[in-house]
């Protein structure tokens, strides 16, 4: 009666994973228009998928399904030092999306509340959340995309009277270092291809078009949501912190005077669940370094440094913007390349220890 | 070991009761013999009855307790026929005259042998009549029992507007015709087993053996016989058994008082439970859908049936969020109420003693006081419970300034929604209360935040390796049409739902794998 997690649900949970990139980071470079944000992300995506898909060629050609099951091939020690390595990369994320997360709550809804509260609770919500597995979050990320399609529909029809096509610009020559960069940001904070390495071994077999919809559905869904953004909110995109959070905020509907709400509600579920599965993925890296460790115990464990990992970051600026500093740079990417291509070819070609 | 010499220098413990004697000890061929020992066995109760006879020559005796057995049928079925059929058997040994008597005699349809004290009490308990003889080293028992038990009647918790009125009764024969008489298929099974130390309870586990995946019944089965008690009185003690996993706020399994529900949950490949005492049967896995629908859905038109499905979960929502959201609207989020809204409560709020969150609690504790005092007294003084407490203490709190009219109103809508979905009352009260609690602490983060607690927590519930959320989450197109929407009866007739196939998991599997196997390909 083993349990896998469906295609379906899977993608959904990678899709709220990668929501909340968008919801953070696009489009308020204020050097860089929406129609380059578009370009960026679409490239980003794009390659994004042609690393997912190599990655998932020389998996199988190790003969292997997920990237555990490929690190296990070695002895304990090197076993334990990739893992290591891959839960680092996953402990800086899940920091990074709770620091985010509590930023934007200090600044735009609870003005002048500790972050520290706010990020500790976020983080021990999500322990919970990686307790009761990564099954039943893939089930409940199902939902959350879809409040999140249905919430963007209505913010286009409640922004139809204050967008201005001419906001929209065709990205110049000049742009594309711009595009160059933000492709580059967004291509390096995809931890969520590590994510679907992480958890491949999990995933009931599907047909690949499966995938490939929900990635053609993600990258649609996000060119979509930045050209709402800048052909309503146009110039002072650029200024606002979080300029999808302003264009729910300014939608006008007949019955919901103020979307913002919603915004908020699906922003915390995104958070939640990107900090939560994090959090699995970290106590399953805990779990086969110590394999004596219960699931209760280790996912107690993991909640708990993350918690306390994030109330130490949030409790001053500069920790907080070291932490950042380090996240933005490619150094993780780099970082997990190095291990899964290592891993590849140390024990690609060896049989299951 | 330091708190029995405790206990015993105190002088207050009693001594502790003997334990079970040896019932396993198999009867004598003396009859005297045996029916002392009985005696002993049963503590020397009162409502043992023993009637020693001769029938030829033969001392035998009859035993049976007090209250259980049908006399008339006893005695028109014994007198008679047993002197006769004991005098048939002329040349037989003593210790034949058993199998003879059982062979002979029509007294009953149940007529069973036993050899031991152990089955011998089971029977009689169970309403049987013993028939001892003396010589013979074992005993007949016939099924003549005739106590009273409440008659069949209208279910009190599942009431409905159209469709059958009959709801189970306390015992279980009763009860499992009651299903046998509305599925009249020989692939309806029904097996018996015993559980509880002392209480010996018969339960009876229940599935089509064409609808049912062999792996749950096999696990149901599996779960049930490692359940231990020592008394099982009712069949919500097997629940927890039957479910798997941590920790939850809501259970896979469900109950039901009717049998036309239990035999529409066994076409859909469920298993069902039911418990000697108990009027309610456990059905296993139950879906989180399944606490939206109810047997007028099948009666009424399509249309209809999806607007209440569609009522039932926005009472689920009002019920689980509405004060948590009113408090936290109020106290952190102002700017999302309407401007007029804002100003009355405002102004209603203005004069209060209590904070808002406090208020709420106040308002929630009072009504779940009024509500279990109405609950557990006698009706005409639980009625006058209630109407004391909704308009004399109602009235006074508003006019004490000790409660705000919005939250009078709020905590009605509340109540009144909670009792759409009273399947769910039990989590949905407490996640009432704590939604307050998170609301008027955290606001809407608050809110937000427990909503994806309880959205895990429901998530992870799998039942017997069906997820509780499915077929929303696994989503499966082919059982969607009967969950927020309620397809006509001929979409709903042509592909007979299978809750195995909303798994996703081995269980689905092994469903597929059966139904090749018997050449049905239709699902």
């Amino acid at each position: 009666m083993k349990n896998h997690i469906g295609a379906l649900p899977a993608a959904a949970l990678l899709f709220c994973c990668r929501i909340f990139y968008l919801l953070t980071y696009s489009p308020a470079d204020s050097q860089s228009g929406g129609a380059v944000s578009m370009l960026a992300f679409l490239l980003a995506g794009t390659v994004s998928i042609g690393l997912c898909a190599l990655g998932w060629g020389l998996l199988r050609r190790c003969g292997v399904n997920s990237l555990p099951e490929l690190f296990q091939r070695g002895n304990r020690l090197t076993a334990a030092v990739f893992e290591g390595i891959t839960a680092a990369v996953l402990f800086g994320a899940a920091l990074s999306t709770v620091m985010n997360a509590a930023g934007f709550l200090t600044a735009a809804v609870y003005p002048g509340a500790g972050a520290q509260v706010i990020a500790a609770a976020i983080v021990l919500t999500a322990a919970y959340g990686a307790y009761s597995g990564a099954e039943a979050l893939s089930r409940l990320a199902l939902p959350v995309a879809l409040v999140f399609l249905a919430g963007l529909l209505l913010a286009g029809w409640g922004v139809l009277d204050l967008a201005e096509a001419a906001y929209f610009s065709v990205p110049e020559q000049a742009e594309l270092p711009a595009v160059g960069r933000l492709f580059w940001q967004a291509l390096v904070h995809n931890t969520e291809v590590l994510l679907f390495f992480l958890l491949s071994g999990k995933i009931r077999s599907a047909r690949p078009s499966i995938y490939a919809r929900g990635a053609a559905a993600a990258m649609l869904f996000y060119q979509l949501t930045i050209f709402l953004v800048t052909v309503t909110l146009g110039p002072f995109a650029y200024v606002r912190s979080y300029p999808i959070y302003s264009m729910l905020a300014a939608a006008r509907l007949s019955v919901l005077d103020r979307l913002d709400a919603v915004g908020l509600v699906v922003w915390l579920m995104v958070t939640f669940l990107r900090c939560a599965v994090y959090l699995y993925a970290i106590t399953g890296c805990l779990r086969r370094i110590c394999p004596k460790a219960g699931r209760g115990r280790s996912v107690c464990l993991v909640g708990l440094v993350a918690a306390v990992g994030a109330w130490y970051l949030c409790g001053s600026l500069d920790r907080g913007l070291a932490l950042w500093e380090l996240w933005s740079g490619a150094a993780p990417f780099w970082l997990m390349a190095g291990t899964v291509l290592t891993a590849a070819l140390l024990y690609g070609r060896r049989k299951p220890v | 070991m330091l708190f029995s010499k405790w206990e015993e220098n105190s002088g207050r413990s009693y001594a502790i009761p003997r334990p079970d004697p040896g019932l396993d000890e198999a009867l004598t061929a003396d009859l005297s013999q045996s029916l002392e020992k009985l005696r002993g066995f049963c503590g020397g109760t009162a409502d043992l009855q023993i009637n020693r006879i001769t029938a030829s020559e033969v001392p035998m005796a009859f035993v049976m307790f007090e209250g259980l057995v049908n006399y008339q049928t006893l005695l028109l079925g014994a007198a008679g026929p047993l002197e006769s059929a004991v005098a048939a058997a002329v040349g037989c040994s003593r210790e034949k005259l058993p199998a003879v008597i059982e062979r002979e005699l029509f007294l009953s349809g149940d007529k069973k042998r036993f050899s031991t004290y152990r089955e011998l009490i089971g029977f009689i308990a169970s309403g049987f009549a013993a028939l001892l003889i003396d010589g013979a080293a074992e005993g007949i028992a016939f099924g003549v029992q005739g106590f009273s038990f409440r008659s069949v009647g209208e279910p009190s918790s599942e009431t409905n507007l159209r469709g059958s009125r009959e709801g189970f009764a306390e015992p279980i024969r009763i009860n499992m015709s009651m299903v046998r008489r509305r599925m009249k298929t020989p692939s309806l099974c029904m097996k018996l087993l015993k559980l509880g130390e002392k209480s010996n309870t018969d339960v009876c586990i229940l599935y089509r053996s064409d609808r049912a995946a062999p792996a749950m019944v096999q696990e149901v089965e599996r779960r049930l016989s490692e359940a231990v008690f020592d008394s099982l009185l009712d069949s919500g003690y097997l629940r927890p058994f039957l479910e798997s996993g941590p920790f939850s706020l809501f259970s896979g399994t469900n109950v039901t008082e009717r049998p036309d529900t239990l035999c529409a949950k066994l076409s859909e490949g469920r298993i069902g439970i039911l418990v000697d005492g108990s009027p309610f049967a456990v059905v296993a896995p139950t879906l989180f859908a399944e606490h939206f629908q109810s047997a007028d859905d099948y009666s009424e038109r399509p249309y209809y049936a999806v607007l209440m499905r569609l009522i039932k979960y926005l009472a689920f929502f009002l019920t689980m969020l509405l004060p948590g959201c009113y408090v936290a609207a109020v106290e952190y989020h102002p700017e999302l109420l309407p401007a007029e809204l804002l100003f009355r409560v405002a102004e209603a709020e203005s004069g209060m003693a209590f904070p808002l969150m406090a208020e709420a609690l106040f308002v929630h504790f009072l009504y779940e006081l009024m509500r279990e005092a109405g609950l557990r007294l006698p009706r005409p003084v639980g009625h006058a419970v209630s109407i004391i407490g909704a308009l004399v203490i109602g009235d006074a709190a508003v006019t004490a300034g000790l409660v705000s009219t919005p939250m009078v109103m709020v905590v009605a809508l509340t109540t009144i929604s909670s009792f759409v979905v009273p399947s769910l009352y039990e989590p949905l009260t407490l996640l009432r209360l704590v939604f307050i609690l998170l609301g008027g602490t955290l606001g809407l983060y608050g809110v937000v935040l427990g909503l994806c607690f309880v959205g895990a927590n429901l998530c992870s519930v799998t039942v017997l390796g069906v997820p509780a959320t499915s077929p929303e989450m696994p989503f499966s197109g082919y059982a969607m049409r009967d969950t927020l929407l309620r397809m006509s009866w001929k979409w709903l007739g042509r592909r007979q739902f299978l809750v195995s196939r909303t798994a996703g998991t081995g269980q689905n599997d092994a469903a597929a794998q059966d139904r090749q196997r018997e050449g049905d390909t239709r699902l």
